[in-house]
């Protein structure tokens, strides 16, 4: 599974860790889509770590896009607590790096 | 362009100015800014283009700047205060001159007038971060107001706007690959992605693309081929636009109508990816309006549904996409016919269509009179069947004139919130009865009046904060109006919840004046009538405002002139409240018609309660009194013969009849000769010999050719009323 609960999560808290370290490609998408369904009810605050993505396609930044449409929309945070290079790289040159939360990130 | 059409257009800004009155006056809130900031935009935006079309290149100019400040709040780079809540409402003022002027033909402004636009175009450019310079060079002429003549656009760069089709990905075309060889032809200025596509988290599928992009190229050696090349195999699956260096401002709107997002949010991602300036921007949207008006107009039901069947065979935009599209357009068509369901109407066309309907009721009536004698069932029938359509006909024409008092009502918050800053009150204004109907040269009239008494309502009603609280009141006082019907008449009701009025100011003011004597006896109404007095003024510190001792009798007057009545009334530390009672209509009533001797009078039906015969049981042993028992009420009654002189030998078999009518909550009995009913009355104003008359309010002439009296029923009230007074007074002091 390319989708990971870290330790540190925290559920009375609505804290929720997340880490992928899978490629984010659209062979991937729909499996990443539904473990992260599974998680999006139950916390109220979620916390991305993407440092193990070592691809990442447009169907991987469309689906960050979306994740992140709908906690706005539910009023919940989204924060992206590292990136790898080639998130980095995709995501500077759709423009979009200065969309999300991405304090601390180097 | 034609007289006529400048008219429309002033009529068009007039309606948009006030909407954009209570917009300002929404924005002081502070609740729902976003929206109402749009609101704005779209209404300064909407008057600028129709200002365009005229050439009246002064409103378009100052539109504009309003326009921009108003953008920038709307991006979030400005945010709303209180001042600046007053300066566009400063503005909006302005552009109501402006328009007029250009009403009046004026080439340009002089004079005063571009003294203000001067000032408020300098308090204007504060917000816009830009120098008194600037605003010369934006309000001076050398800047073309409409670019989509003939130059393009400013951009030196190619325009890319890309919408990738659900199954680019599936098919394993990357937006990212492509984008990522452009860079072979040229440099990418700009990359914006468009995410408004993606649908909401549950429906999303995340293997279709839902993804679009604008782009902006630096590039000397590409052509609109080598780009195309690029896209060559997402052809099928992506909508194209490419639009080269200096684009035909007409190219970029032919795009924007091409994509599925809304046209401002475009105009908005293309200004921010430099594709456009704000200008040009603005330009664009605003050509945009007037080609859609067009479109509309020459046929809406052809264009709609082809755009979006093409744009859903070539797989650019999901059908739901689509569907939203036409909807909202659809929605557009809607608002549109609702409007076209108000047609303006000269004013005079409709007083001679009243005038006309008046003589058509007295026609009928007489008509009517003679197939009576007749006594041709068929006739009468016909007859019958033909007076109730007049019936009919009347009660149409009469409501043609017939406005809601709410938007009368809406004017006076801006005074209310401007008069209460001015004075350091905290005020609310509630409106009721927003709906209830008056005739519109009623309506005009009663403004000013109006005006006044609300005035007066903050200035004298409403104490200052502090002493409110003091009196263990909140902070915040209300003064409220409201409409409502009450028989036959139309009561607006001022109200304020201030200290009231003080009996003994007033008193003593009214012995300094000589108004009335020493130890007289007044009841609380009459000391509070006192204050519609020709120069009488309670008012400790003469305000700008009021306080000067003009304007209560003026207001009195004015109502009166309308047949009205006002009337106070007030609680001491708990405020005052003024009815203003008006009659319903000017032209043509319901009467009822009753004989005295030989004469024949009409009541006003809306104010009779009932009729009832006048016999021994009811009068009771003194042949002479002036009042009946009704039903355990005492009810002062008095002979209309005495009142009007009438000298008829009374009969054996004569019987009397008391018509029981009601005004403001008093009731009182005339005694008639005979009741003869219902009757369509026509109101004739009487000439100027007979216009002090008491107690006649009017005439009309019946079906007969005859000329019967309107009885002026609140006067007469008051009449039978105060006589039972003076009487009992007397009888008393015999006793």
């Amino acid at each position: 599974m390319a989708l990971k609960r870290e330790r540190g999560s925290n559920k009375s808290k609505g804290l929720c860790k997340l880490a992928i370290d899978e490629d984010m490609t659209i062979y991937a998408i729909d499996a990443l889509k539904n473990g992260l369904s599974e998680e999006l009810d139950v916390y109220q605050r979620f916390e991305l770590n993407l440092s193990a993505v070592e691809e990442i396609d447009s169907a991987g930044i469309q689906l960050l896009l979306a994740l992140r449409k709908e906690l706005m929309q539910k009023k919940k945070e989204l924060k992206i607590t590292s990136v790898s290079g080639a998130v980095t790289k995709l995501m500077e040159s759709y423009g979009i790096d200065k969309h999300f939360n991405m304090e601390g990130v180097s | 362009m034609s007289d006529e059409s400048l008219q429309i257009f002033a009529d068009e800004a007039e309606d948009l100015l006030s909407v954009a009155e209570q917009a300002l006056l929404n924005l002081d809130d502070l609740t729902d800014v976003d929206e109402t900031v749009g609101d704005l935009f779209r209404t300064f935006h909407t008057i600028k283009g129709a200002a365009g079309l005229f050439g009246l290149d002064a409103i378009v100019e100052f539109t504009h700047i309003v326009e921009s400040v108003l953008g920038k709040i709307r991006e979030g780079s400005l945010s709303v205060d209180e001042q600046m809540v007053s300066l566009f409402l400063a503005s909006r003022d302005h552009l109501e001159r402006l328009v007029e002027n250009g009403l009046s033909g004026a080439e340009g402004i002089d004079g005063e007038l571009k003294k203000v636009d001067d000032y408020l175009v300098k308090q204007l450019n504060v917000y816009l971060n830009a120098s008194p310079d600037d605003s010369e060079a934006t309000s001076s002429e050398t800047v073309p107001t409409v670019t989509m003549d003939d130059d393009g656009v400013v951009s030196e760069n190619w325009h890319i706007s890309l919408r990738f089709g659900p199954n680019a990905l599936r098919n394993g075309m990357d937006p990212a690959s492509f984008i990522g060889y452009l860079t072979k032809l040229g440099e990418l200025k700009n990359v914006t992605l468009v995410d408004d596509a993606i649908p909401q988290w549950d429906e999303f599928d995340p293997e279709s693309c839902h993804l679009g992009f604008e782009i902006q190229l630096i590039s000397a050696s590409a052509t609109k081929d080598s780009i195309e090349e690029v896209f060559e195999f997402v052809q099928d699956d992506c909508k194209i636009s490419i639009l080269p260096p200096h684009s035909h401002i007409d190219a970029y709107i032919k795009m924007i109508e091409e994509l599925p997002e809304e046209d401002m949010r475009i105009g908005d991602i293309l200004l921010a990816c430099g594709a456009l300036t704000e200008r040009e921007k603005d330009d664009v949207l605003n050509a945009q309006d007037h080609i859609s008006d067009e479109v509309t107009a020459g046929g809406a039901e052809k264009e709609v549904p082809p755009l979006g069947k093409v744009a859903v065979e070539q797989q650019v935009v999901q059908q739901a996409v689509v569907d939203a599209a036409v909807k909202k357009q659809s929605d557009l068509k809607e608002q549109r016919v609702t409007a076209q369901q108000t047609i303006r109407v000269n004013a005079l066309k409709l007083e001679s269509l009243v005038n006309l309907v008046g003589e058509l009721v007295i026609g009928s009536a007489n008509a009517e009179l003679n197939a009576r004698k007749q006594s041709d069932s068929v006739l009468n029938e016909a007859m019958e069947n033909l007076s109730r359509l007049v019936e009919e006909v009347r009660d149409t024409a009469l409501g043609l004139r017939m406005v809601q008092i709410g938007e009368t009502f809406n004017r006076y918050k801006r005074v209310v919130r401007e008069v209460s800053r001015d004075l350091g009150k905290e005020i609310d204004l509630h409106i009721s009865g927003a709906e209830t109907e008056l005739d519109k040269t009623l309506i005009e009239k009663i403004g000013d009046p109006l005006m006044h008494l609300v005035r007066n309502a903050i200035d004298h009603g409403i104490e200052s904060p502090e002493k409110r609280m003091e009196a263990g009141k909140p902070a915040k006082g209300v003064v409220s109006l409201e409409a409502f019907h009450d028989s036959g008449s139309i009561v607006i009701q001022i109200k304020d919840d201030g200290g009231g009025l003080s009996k003994d100011k007033i008193l003593e003011k009214a012995l300094e004046k000589g108004l009335v004597e020493e130890n007289q006896q007044l009841t609380d109404q009459e000391i509070y009538r006192l204050i519609f007095g020709a120069g009488f003024s309670t008012a400790e510190s003469v305000s700008n405002l009021s306080g000067r001792g003009v304007g209560m009798d003026v207001v009195r007057k004015n109502i009166e002139s309308l047949r009205g009545q006002v009337d106070i009334d007030s609680e001491p530390g708990h405020g005052s409240t003024i009815s203003i009672r008006l009659p319903l209509t000017l032209a043509i009533i319901d009467g009822f018609q009753v004989r005295v001797g030989d004469t024949q009078y009409i009541v006003p039906l809306d104010m009779v309660d009932e009729c009832i015969e006048l016999n021994e049981s009811l009068r009771g042993h003194d042949a002479n009194a002036n009042y009946v028992n009704l039903r355990g009420e005492i009810l002062p009654f008095m002979h209309l013969s005495d009142m009007f002189g009438s000298t008829e030998e009374v009969e054996e078999k004569h019987r009397d009849n008391i018509v029981v009518v009601q005004f403001a909550g008093k009731k009182a009995g005339f005694v008639v000769d005979e009741l003869l009913g219902e009757h369509q009355t026509v109101i004739k104003p009487l000439g100027k010999v007979f216009q002090n008359l008491k107690g006649i309010s009017g005439a009309t002439i019946l079906g007969s050719g005859e000329v019967a009296m309107i009885i002026d029923i609140p006067e007469m009230v008051n009449r039978v009323i105060n006589s039972g007074q003076n009487i009992s007074v007397t009888s008393n002091s015999i006793h």
